[in-house]
């Protein structure tokens, strides 16, 4: 399962423009570069969540917590576009 | 005394009425140019009050507070003032300088009164920006914001007589719950500034209005009641976990919405968050972090709603799902939009990192932990939605094979200027500090700090790639999320409309069995002769009429008399 999904984002990323895998790719080395940062940044106080890639996981996984929620209210919250012009509509009639 | 700043507006705005076109838009940006000046070298002992009835009321008194308020609102009516060029409506160019003018009325007030004056000028002049778009939908709107701003102002009201009767002290300063009508105080301002569910005013109306008139109000409103609750209610507890909560909950909505300017308008939500949950520690540090962020924020929260209003002005067009690859007719635009994406995403030398991580600070010293988590995961989520989304989805992601001229010169100018004041407060904030509140000494660019923000900001972009890579990411629909306002838009009309159909029901069957009854009575009626029974002719009823008449009025007289 995991392989397949590799190999669809893998898949993905092929079928983009020249351009914009190297400027991904850029960005990825950057990424790196930032998490070894931790390893030499002094970190203020005395707090748990100090260690080693706090800001890199909470950034990823706070982004992707928000999106796959964000996804999931839509099938409560979300109506046509009309929704509430449809209603006044029917009160003007 | 000339030199109160709503008074330099209102005469512009008197001034720019008798003539037309290029001269009268040059007034209108020459009006606060001229009040700019005016502030900075104003003498700040000045103060001016009038004597009305047995009350003083002060129209004007400046202090560290206000100043920077007032600075804020000249530089945002100029700038928007100047992306405003194009529009030759007359009710729009004449709110342009009163609605301005409304605010810096409001945050020089010295006393509760005068300040509901302004307040409710606020209200008023501000609503021209969303009715001038005249669709049958945002004159809707219109109304639904002026209920909202009424009801603030009359709250506002309230409290002021409350505390007038109580207290006979109406001056504009520091309150706490307990004092006498300070609750009608807070929940006036919090409908303004959109505490959660007070919040949907903004999100309906905002993408309602003008393309000019949104850059408009989303300076002015909501920094006003930030203006009036850093003045009132610095270190009121609540404030801490409201603001969280104003930080925390609109960026769901905003990776879903598809009206990229509600996305900005539900951005603003979570920016204001920061700012109230910096009015709540209440620490000097925190009020000058929440002061310098709401400049910030009316500045780069401009330069993105220009961008986004440029795109309406040249496609027509703000749903997200019609829009993409603006990038190739639009560039300058984009890049600018890029610069107010980066600022609103706090990126390290642009704008918003000098002045949020003053409150992120601040959090910290006072050992708010878990609000300090909840607000990082709202940093990273503002970089999401629309530090990443909206660039994204207006000029890049999928080709909507739109193929758009260049923003008009004007705005760009505009624009340009945002940008330009974005990227010098964030790579030279000192000036910024300079004129906060309270004395700074407090350093942005350290190096742990800048690593940390950058590598938060990195991996949440990390996450939108991986997630449009993976096909997670959700597509911009054509589409309506429910939100507080589905209590007074669906659910009151629905239940009143029921009770109103119930009501129509027990009136129809009332007069059917009447009217059975009649129909069953006539005949035995004619075959008895009961005259009484039978269908009256108007002459007997209007004698009937006048002998009741005639019998009240004897009865009225008799009782009148034994009274």
């Amino acid at each position: 399962m995991t392989g397949e999904n590799m190999n669809r984002i893998t898949d993905k990323f092929n079928q983009l423009t020249g351009g914009v895998r190297k400027g991904l790719a850029v960005f990825f080395g950057l990424c790196g570069i930032l998490l070894l940062l931790d390893l030499v940044v002094h970190k203020h106080g005395d707090y748990w969540w100090n260690f080693f890639g706090f800001h890199n996981l909470f950034g990823f996984v706070a982004c992707v917590v928000l999106v796959l929620v964000a996804s999931w209210m839509r099938k409560p919250l979300m109506r046509d576009e009309q929704y509430y012009d449809k209603k006044s509509e029917s009160k003007s009639k | 005394m000339i030199n109160a700043p709503f008074l330099i507006f209102l005469f512009g705005a008197v001034l720019s009425l008798t003539v037309r076109g290029n001269l009268r838009k040059t007034i209108m940006l020459v009006t606060p140019v001229i009040g700019l000046i005016n502030l900075v070298t104003l003498d700040q002992s000045l103060s001016w009050s009038v004597q009305w009835l047995d009350l003083e009321l002060i129209l004007f008194q400046v202090d560290r507070l206000n100043f920077i308020f007032g600075v804020l609102f000249h530089i945002a009516a100029i700038i928007a003032i100047i992306y405003a060029w194009h529009v030759n409506d007359r009710p729009q160019q004449l709110v342009a300088l009163l609605y301005p003018g409304s605010a810096l009325g409001v945050v020089f007030a010295g006393d509760w009164l005068t300040l509901f004056i302004f307040w409710e000028c606020l209200a008023i002049t501000s609503v021209f920006f969303i009715t001038a778009r005249r669709t049958p939908t945002a004159i809707r709107a219109a109304l639904r914001y002026l209920v909202f701003q009424i009801v603030s102002g009359v709250l506002l009201l309230s409290g002021a007589l409350v505390m007038l009767h109580e207290t006979g002290d109406i001056s504009v300063g520091s309150l706490d719950l307990d004092h006498p009508g300070a609750i009608f105080l807070l929940l006036a301002f919090g409908i303004k500034a959109a505490f959660p569910l007070l919040h949907n005013w903004l999100t309906d109306a905002y993408p309602q209005a003008t393309v000019s008139g949104t850059v408009f109000l989303s300076a002015f409103t909501t920094k006003v009641a930030v203006y009036v609750l850093a003045r009132s209610f610095t270190g009121l507890d609540m404030l801490v976990y409201i603001g969280a909560i104003m930080a925390c909950f609109p960026i769901f909505y905003a990776v879903i919405e598809n009206d990229l300017r509600r996305v900005l308008g539900y951005s603003m939500i979570n920016q204001i968050g920061f700012m109230i949950c910096g009015i709540g520690i209440g620490t000097e540090l925190a009020v000058n972090g929440a002061v310098a962020h709401a400049f910030n924020d009316v500045i780069f929260k401009g330069l993105l709603m220009m961008s986004m209003g440029a795109v309406l002005f040249r496609t027509r067009e703000m749903r997200g799902s019609e829009l993409g690859g603006l990038a190739r007719s639009m560039p300058k635009t984009t890049g600018l939009c890029i610069v107010g994406a980066a600022s609103i995403s706090a990126f390290p030398l642009f704008s918003g990192f000098v002045s949020k991580s003053m409150v992120m600070a601040a959090l910290l010293i006072e050992n708010h932990e878990i609000v300090w988590l909840a607000m990082l995961f709202a940093s990273a989520g503002v970089f999401h939605h629309a530090g990443i989304k909206i660039p994204y989805f207006a000029f890049f992601a999928h080709d909507s094979g739109k193929r758009p001229e260049e923003a008009p010169t004007h705005m760009l100018i505009a624009m340009s200027i945002a940008a330009l004041l974005c990227i010098f407060i964030g790579c030279y904030p000192w000036l910024l500090y300079h004129y906060l509140p309270f004395q700074v000494d407090y350093i942005p660019f350290d190096i742990p700090h800048v690593v940390e923000q950058t590598q938060l900001l990195f991996f949440s972009a990390l996450a939108f790639i991986w997630l449009q890579l993976k096909g997670l990411y959700p597509p911009e629909l054509k589409s309506t999320n429910l939100d507080s306002e589905w209590f007074y838009r669906k659910l009151w009309p629905g239940i009143f409309r029921h009770i109103a159909a119930s009501a129509d029901r027990l009136h129809r069957g009332f007069m059917g069995i009447l009217s059975s009854v009649a129909v069953s009575l006539t005949p035995v009626a004619r075959k008895q002769s009961y005259d009484l029974l039978m269908p009256w002719s108007v002459r007997q009823m209007v004698m009937v009429v006048m002998a009741l008449l005639a019998i009240v009025l004897l009865l009225f007289y008799i009782f009148g008399m034994t009274n």
